[in-house]
């Protein structure tokens, strides 16, 4: 058009308003050609004469007829701002008359200029060419500007349909592609919608295409679909690269966080259309190599936690064995021959919250206690630490069980932050008297069996638990162990051991166990309740710490 | 079809066009322009300077750019076209839509001040 303008010699200005001309014509040609199905290549003849210019644009495609239209009102306002209009207002604006006729199923679109400025050019352009002015014979005088191979010869859409595939810029892995390209390639993508919490891809699975996120989230989770999730894929970005490169299935869960659109991208369509495109090839990469990243600090991450974890287990571990180091080791009291003995404790979780200890005060007594912290765990074997430390330290200065306990008790109230506290039971036994003077503060009563007598639960002044007031009163109780009496001390880890079908152990099966056992030794008695315990509760998880100590005064 | 970015201090952006804005001008840079002006909030001088021929398809462009910017409660004003962009931009009523400005400078303090 330029060679054509500076042969006529037109001005700058004349010029710009036939370009604007045929442009405008142009555009509607390939709006309106083409969606017919016939060819859509438009035919442009110009002629200028020392007064005009005059141009003729022929197209097959649907009539359309930009001169009787009626342009559309300006819009009032941006938002209202729609598509067409502007181009029949500019024709009309700058050419000074134009014609359309709909000739042998073609549009035919003339315009005449009339030339303002003049411009130094020959003089031959001063010639009017009067006889070889023929206004629709096909000479062209340059060649369509719109080549038909083009894709924007074969872009049939209007502007609107175009923002809809806006998106394209906003795909990371089309970043920075050619449009034209790229527009061609994805226009036949398919498209699906799914709803929040739609499963997209699971471990083990395949799919056929890789999906980018249009609207919404996807989230990607590693190890199972409700734990956190590993990361999140957003609009833009894509999911199921990864499998597509390698054919591998895939290794996690891809699910929508919100309803989502996915663009679905064929495997074939990826590879052998559009990783030719260098920008896309190179996109991907770098996609690739994020992953990678992210992985390697993902790893790092996990192989921190695991050795935390290790860490803490070892811990654990070693506070288990101080803790069992801190229990009575059989036999108990081997040089009493007067005296049977034994107990057990079995912690439900890895440290316990119960104890037990019998040991001697003196040449002539005997110290026996049971307890048992509130909870389980780790702060509930501290503080059972606590107990024991403080027991052994009272009981080496004194042997009145009501001043141990009320010592005892005053000693956990303070710093007591973590509101812990024990319930326990203890006594001193005098060998020569027979004796046993106890105190219940807030245990549960041990079985008793005097001189052979059916067993019974021990009567006698019950008290505060230990560790909650500093003003709680202690009281002990007396008893006589004759000989052939039986003392079994125990924690309601037994009684409340539970059975599969929801029943208590109980203390009657607990009096029925000792009875059946009352003939053999302590140990022996022991064992029987614990047996009878993983007996009944077998199958069903250990709630809480089981312990228990037998005493008996031989005949 | 070329496009330069120059961010100014804060949202304050001014992008400016060299060549023909006509069918292919208009979509050699449409993603990029599109990305570049519709994407965050942002007060956008149009720097039409360079810019010798606008089309009803370059129109289009700018008016779409406009709008998406105005969506995300930021604007979008055109400076220094040519008088025959000018005129182009009138007879489509551009103007009725965004203001046009003389120079860079007024485009920028009028952003400024809204």
């Amino acid at each position: 058009m330029r060679a054509f303008g500076a042969d006529a010699g037109l001005s700058e200005d004349d010029l710009f308003g036939l370009d604007v001309c045929l442009t405008e014509a142009l555009t509607n040609s390939i709006r309106y050609g083409g969606l017919n199905g016939k060819s859509p290549l438009t035919e442009i003849a110009c002629e200028a004469t020392a007064r005009l210019v005059r141009c003729t644009v022929v197209d097959a495609g649907v009539a359309f007829d930009p001169v009787g239209a009626t342009p559309p009102p300006l819009p009032p306002s941006l938002a209202e701002a729609g598509e067409g209009g502007a181009g029949i207002r500019l024709i009309r604006e700058f050419s000074d008359e134009c014609t359309y006729e709909w000739r042998d199923g073609r549009n035919v679109f003339s315009f005449v200029l009339q030339r303002h400025g003049t411009r130094a050019g020959s003089p031959a352009d001063w010639i009017e060419r009067g006889a070889d002015r023929r206004v629709g014979r096909n000479r062209e005088v340059f060649p369509p500007l719109i080549d038909a191979a083009s894709p924007v010869a074969q872009d049939r859409r209007s502007g609107q349909d175009r923002r809809a595939n806006g998106f394209i810029s906003q795909v990371r892995m089309f970043r920075g592609a050619p449009y034209s390209a790229m527009e061609p390639l994805v226009a036949d993508c398919p498209r699906v919608s799914i709803a929040a919490g739609e499963v997209w891809l699971a471990p083990g699975g395949r799919s056929n295409d890789v999906a980018i996120v249009l609207r919404g989230r996807l989230r990607v989770h590693v190890e199972r679909p409700d734990s956190r999730p590993t990361f999140l894929i957003d609009v833009g970005h894509c999911a199921g690269e990864m499998q597509l490169l390698d054919g591998k299935p895939a290794s996690a869960f891809v699910i929508a966080d919100v309803d989502s659109d996915l663009l679905l991208i064929p495997a074939e369509l990826l590879r052998e259309g559009m990783l030719a495109i260098p920008k896309v090839a190179s996109n991907l990469l770098a996609i690739l190599a994020g992953r990678i990243r992210r992985s390697d600090r993902l790893i790092a991450e996990q192989v921190r936690a695991a050795l935390e974890l290790e860490r803490l287990q070892r811990e654990i571990k070693l506070a288990q064995e101080i803790q069992i180091n801190m229990l009575p080791v059989p036999p108990l009291f081997p040089g009493l021959p007067q005296i049977d003995c034994a107990g057990f404790m079995r912690a439900a979780t890895t440290v316990g919250g119960d104890f037990y200890d019998a040991f001697g005060l003196d040449a002539g007594h005997v110290f026996l206690t049971i307890g048992d912290i509130c909870g389980k765990g780790l702060p509930s074997a501290l503080f059972m630490v606590r107990t024991l430390t403080t027991l052994w330290n009272e009981t080496s200065r004194r042997r009145n069980p009501q001043r141990i306990v009320e010592l005892l008790n005053t000693h956990l109230c303070t710093n007591n932050d973590s509101s812990l506290f024990v319930s326990l039971f203890c006594g001193v036994y005098d060998l020569a008297t027979h004796q046993f003077t106890f105190v219940n503060a807030g245990h549960n009563a041990p079985l008793i069996s005097i001189d052979g007598e059916p067993f019974r639960p021990l009567q006698g002044h019950a008290s505060l638990v230990a560790g909650v007031s500093p003003q709680a009163v202690y009281r002990a109780t007396n008893v006589v162990l004759k000989p052939g009496s039986t003392l079994v001390l125990y924690t309601d880890g037994v009684t409340d051991a539970e059975s599969v079908n929801n029943q208590w152990f109980g203390e009657d099966r607990l009096i029925q166990t000792v009875e059946r056992a009352r003939g053999g030794s302590m140990a022996e008695l022991a064992d029987a309740v614990l047996s009878a315990v993983d007996v009944f509760a077998r199958g069903a998880e250990q709630a809480d710490d089981v312990t228990l100590l037998a005493f008996r005064v031989n005949t | 079809m070329k496009m330069t970015i120059h961010p100014l201090a804060g949202d304050l952006t001014v992008i400016s066009l060299e060549g023909r804005l006509d069918i292919e001008g208009a979509q050699s840079i449409d993603d990029q322009f599109t990305f570049a002006t519709t994407t965050k909030q942002k007060r956008i001088v149009v720097d039409l300077a360079q810019v010798g021929f606008v089309a009803s398809i370059g129109i289009r462009t700018l008016l779409s750019s406009a709008r998406g910017q105005a969506a995300r409660g930021g604007r979008m004003v055109l400076a220094r076209p040519t008088d025959m962009v000018r005129k182009v931009l009138v007879t489509a009523g551009v103007d009725q839509l965004m203001p046009i400005f003389e120079t860079v400078e007024l485009a920028q303090g009028a952003l400024e001040l809204s």
